[in-house]
């Protein structure tokens, strides 16, 4: 049996609840001096353990997590392409305008036979074609 | 030319303008609500945060060092993951924001450079040119204004399914039970290491005066992380909140209540933002 995302969130809230359960006790015992020092280390150490436990069990619960986004990420990627194509189509009739325009620039330098006006004009052209 | 293109144009049915008129709709509250995601769901301090944790708690459990460390190894790949599926999102609500923008359907720049190219021709009369760009320009921007109302719509039906499940249950997972209990293991751990060395650690009057002020100072950054989960919490509901709403309301963008409700998702998100940077 896979251990799911949930699984290893029920098992690492386990984990920390019982942590505290001894961090509580530990604390009642000291306040009453019924503990002895060594045994207060002890059961510090069994809490840290569960402390410990609890932690690496979220990392698998994030890892599991991480794993189960991959296919509608993918999902909202192909959206991304669809709008950026929109948006490239909307960019193109901009394009065509501009290069239109930028025909009839051509047209008037050669007409007027104006070297400087023409190059300019080709030029401009070329960057709309690009 | 002149009289004829007048002709024409008194032809066409007012119900035609009236339609190219409707057809300009204010997407502005669109473009807020999205370039505010869009920038919301890239403070993610609190994945960096998720990410340091095990070398901040090698300092107070230094017997399991060697664990801690392979640790903090796992999860800074799962952070780098993490990033990327965020940046995801934040790529979607960039294209709904640059979609919903004016300057994606406003032609009128690039025809007046058109009308002035024609202009210098010579070849028009410069009054049909005007009265050509003019027509030119609305019916342009209005056919733009609708194809694009449409694309948007197709965009948000499409997106809507994956953006909640990343969204509402595996994401808000991960940031509302396993950053929070990341959290709470922390402060377990502060409160273990602080209490023992008071306890049993021998220490003079000053040296334990000194631990309780860091011990203070540990609770009082573990509690900010906290607070800054909270509020990144917020910013993934609210961006959920806002796209479920435009999928619901996908065939009327322009409604005034659609608009007033993604004005103030978009004003919570920002304050949710400033609530992060504090801490």
């Amino acid at each position: 049996m896979t251990l799911t995302a949930d699984d290893a969130r029920k098992l690492a809230d386990l984990f920390l609840d019982t942590a505290k359960k001894v961090d509580n006790y530990l604390d009642a015992q000291w306040q009453t001096k019924t503990i002895g020092r060594a045994e207060y280390e002890t059961l510090s150490e069994s809490a840290k353990t569960l402390l410990r436990l609890s932690s690496f069990m979220t990392s698998n619960a994030v890892g599991l997590s991480i794993a189960q986004m991959q296919d509608d990420s993918a999902e909202l990627k192909n959206v991304v392409k669809k709008a950026n194509r929109s948006l490239g189509k909307l960019n193109k009739v901009k394009a065509v305008i501009r290069l239109v325009a930028g025909v009839a620039d051509l047209a008037v330098a050669i007409t007027a036979k104006d070297a400087k006006a023409t190059w300019k004009a080709v030029k401009g052209l070329a960057d709309e074609l690009k | 030319m002149r009289a004829y293109l007048i002709k024409a144009a008194v032809r066409v049915s007012p119900a035609v303008f009236a339609a190219l008129l409707v057809a300009c709709t204010d997407l502005s509250a669109v473009r807020e609500w999205s370039t505010t995601s869009m920038e919301a769901a890239q403070f993610n301090e609190v994945v960096a945060t998720y990410a340091d944790t095990p070398t901040r708690l090698s300092v107070y459990d230094a017997d399991a060092a060697e664990s801690w460390g392979a640790q903090a190894d796992l999860r800074v790949a799962q952070a780098k993951a993490l990033e990327l599926q965020l940046s995801v999102v934040a790529d979607y609500m960039a294209a709904l924001s640059a979609l919903a923008a004016d300057s994606a359907v406003n032609f009128s720049g690039d025809i007046d450079a058109l009308r002035e190219s024609l202009n210098n021709t010579g070849k028009l009369e410069k009054s049909t040119i005007d009265a050509s760009a003019g027509l030119l320009t609305t019916v342009a921007n209005a056919a733009a204004n609708l194809w694009r109302q449409q694309q948007i719509g197709l965009l948000i039906e499409g997106a809507n399914a994956p953006l909640q499940q990343i969204l509402r249950t595996e994401l808000r997972s991960i940031v509302d039970q396993d950053f929070r209990r990341d959290l709470e293991i922390e402060s377990a751990f502060l409160e273990r290491y602080f209490e023992d060395l008071l306890r049993t650690g021998g220490g003079s009057a000053t040296a334990n005066a000194s631990l309780q002020e860091w011990f203070v100072v540990r609770r009082v950054e573990n509690q900010r992380r906290q607070a800054a989960v909270d509020s990144y919490l917020k910013v993934l509901d609210n961006i959920s909140d806002g796209h479920q709403k435009l999928f619901d309301q996908r065939d009327n963008l322009a409604a005034r209540q659609l608009a007033q409700d993604l004005f103030a998702l978009a004003k919570e998100m920002r304050d949710n933002v400033k609530e992060i940077l504090k801490s």
